[in-house]
């Protein structure tokens, strides 16, 4: 699982190849695996609850990329094609690495299911409850990752956006 | 302070020539890298950048936040490392201004140092740490300063991740971006040689078998063991056997990156996990083969070292070393780009007495 902490070394460059990926491996966990043939299908509770977070964090970040793009608007003086060019690239650059962040959760939820498919043996109680909990930390983690992620992507839009339109205003 | 690691042996004396030394990075340490090339630029002949940005990249957006702490720490991450597209990241023709005016102020050594100078820039295709552009903008930051395009060999077409590169079988896939950070190129070169050469010129072939040692040292007295400088209290440096016997030897700064100090163990939930975590950081300075090419060629190869630490006066959880201000007195006005900063004071007393001094 890409584990995104706000961080200085959060691997967040994004790949157009992430969410096929992504959504390939997905499939594939909720089939039957010939080289796993203990592993149980996709579970749906963990997703269906955090999918809600998830959407919070979508309206926010639409909210936050609505008002940088405003903010481009209301400078009619710096909009040249140039700059509509690059305000553009902006757009592409952040749906990619949306893209990418569908693909983090994608990813987390398939290890995830793998995980919890797994029938091990336990001869004692507290193996089973350390599994358990070690089960729900990961949905945990799960969630967690993908909200700081959400909310890093959010800050560097701002910031990007901002910097980018400072340097418009005082060129070099 | 009390000593919480054993003392070690100090850094030896030896015959270095200090006006030919060379320093390299990957990461922070690139970032290091240039911060260090610039402000002692008439000791070294050349620079190895991997994965890093311009100089004084971090203050690229005082406006970033009124706080100027938070404003440094949001430019590394977001301008300096991950830009969403390349013209919301660092700006050459900015930084070169500052690197001049910086050079005026007395702060680091005059420019012209640079104009001979051999630049070795490399950024991995499928980095996803720090992004392409921005180590396209180190290679413009330097061409503005005069280095000629010859001597500047710019590489971006590995599918490399956030890493340096080597032929070790244990090493990670090409393409990752994560610890430890080393990954394995298919072939029979290291990265490392790669960078020696491009600044040193032709040199004798790698030795097969290490005819010298790597040495321990206690760091400490180089940063006086303050907290905020973030150096560990051991650094080491390989020294080939006829180095050690008396010959002159130049000296390379091998500058690791985030997360890759000797004693860097990883956080789990907020808490460093030395519980199930080993270190992994003695990597660095015996694997990524730095030793084998200095070992044929009379160069003892510095690996000064970066810890974490994150409390309520240092934010440097990763262990990076500073290239945006964190070991600074005065916040909102950091010195972690000149000859004052406290790990380049570190750096430059060692290479100092490597120089027998």
């Amino acid at each position: 699982m890409r584990n995104t902490r706000g961080l200085m070394m959060d691997a967040v460059g994004a790949r157009p190849e992430d969410l096929p990926r992504a959504q390939w491996h997905l499939v594939q966990t909720a089939l039957p695996h010939p080289e796993h043939p203990k592993r149980a299908p996709l579970p749906l509770m963990p997703a269906a609850r955090a999918l809600s977070v998830q959407s919070l964090m979508t309206h926010l970040a639409t909210r936050q990329s609505a008002r940088a793009m405003q903010a481009v608007a209301l400078l009619p003086a710096l909009l040249d094609p140039r700059t509509a060019a690059e305000g553009l690239s902006f757009a592409t650059a952040l749906w990619q690495q949306w893209q990418s962040l569908q693909a983090q959760w994608l990813e987390g939820v398939s290890e995830l299911a793998e995980e919890m498919g797994e029938i091990r043996h336990v001869n004692t109680v507290s193996k089973f409850a350390d599994q358990e909990a070690d089960l729900m930390q990961q949905s945990m983690a799960l969630v967690t990752a993908q909200a700081t992620a959400t909310i890093r992507l959010v800050e560097n839009l701002q910031v990007n956006v901002d910097w980018w339109l400072s340097q418009r205003a005082t060129p070099a | 302070m009390p000593l919480t690691s054993p003392l070690a042996a100090p850094l030896p004396r030896f015959k270095a020539d200090l006006t030919q030394c060379s320093v390299s990075g990957l990461s922070s340490g690139a970032f290091m890298t240039v911060q260090l090339h610039l402000a002692h630029s008439s000791m070294f002949v050349g620079a190895g950048v991997i994965a890093g940005g311009p100089y004084r990249c971090a203050e690229s957006f005082r406006a970033a936040s009124p706080i100027a702490e938070d404003a440094y720490v949001q430019n590394s991450l977001f301008i300096c490392m991950n830009p969403l597209i390349p013209q919301a990241g660092p700006n050459a023709e900015r930084l070169v201004a500052v690197a001049q005016q910086t050079a005026r102020d007395g702060l680091i050594d005059p420019l012209r140092h640079l104009a001979n100078d051999r630049l070795y820039i490399f950024t991995g295709s499928e980095d996803a740490v720090v992004d392409s552009s921005v180590v396209q903008t180190t290679r413009r930051f330097y061409e503005l300063l005069g280095v000629p395009p010859d001597n500047l060999r710019f590489v971006d077409d590995v599918p490399a991740g956030h890493a340096i590169l080597t032929t070790n079988l244990e090493d990670n896939p090409l393409g990752v971006n994560q610890p430890p950070y080393i990954n394995r190129l298919p072939g029979t070169r290291m990265q490392s040689w790669d960078i020696l050469e491009h600044i040193h010129g032709p040199l004798n072939p790698p030795a097969e078998r290490l005819s010298g040692r790597v040495l321990r040292f206690d760091q400490r007295e180089f940063f006086g063991d303050e907290r905020r400088a973030c150096m560990s209290a051991y650094g080491y440096a390989y020294v080939p056997k006829a180095v050690e016997d008396g010959e002159r030897c130049r000296v390379h700064v091998a500058l690791h990156g985030c997360k890759q100090g000797y004693n860097y163990v990883d956080v789990v939930n907020g808490r460093v996990d030395s519980a199930n975590n080993p270190p992994y950081g003695n990597r660095y300075f015996t694997t990524t083969g730095y030793n084998e090419i200095a070992d044929t060629n009379q160069i003892v190869v510095l690996y000064p070292q970066a810890e974490g630490l994150d409390d309520g006066d240092t934010q440097n959880p990763e262990g990076c070393w500073d290239w945006w201000g964190y070991s600074s007195t005065d916040a909102s006005q950091p010195d972690y780009y000149s000859q004052q900063a406290i790990q380049i004071r570190a750096i430059h007393a060692m290479l100092q007495r490597l120089g027998g001094h």
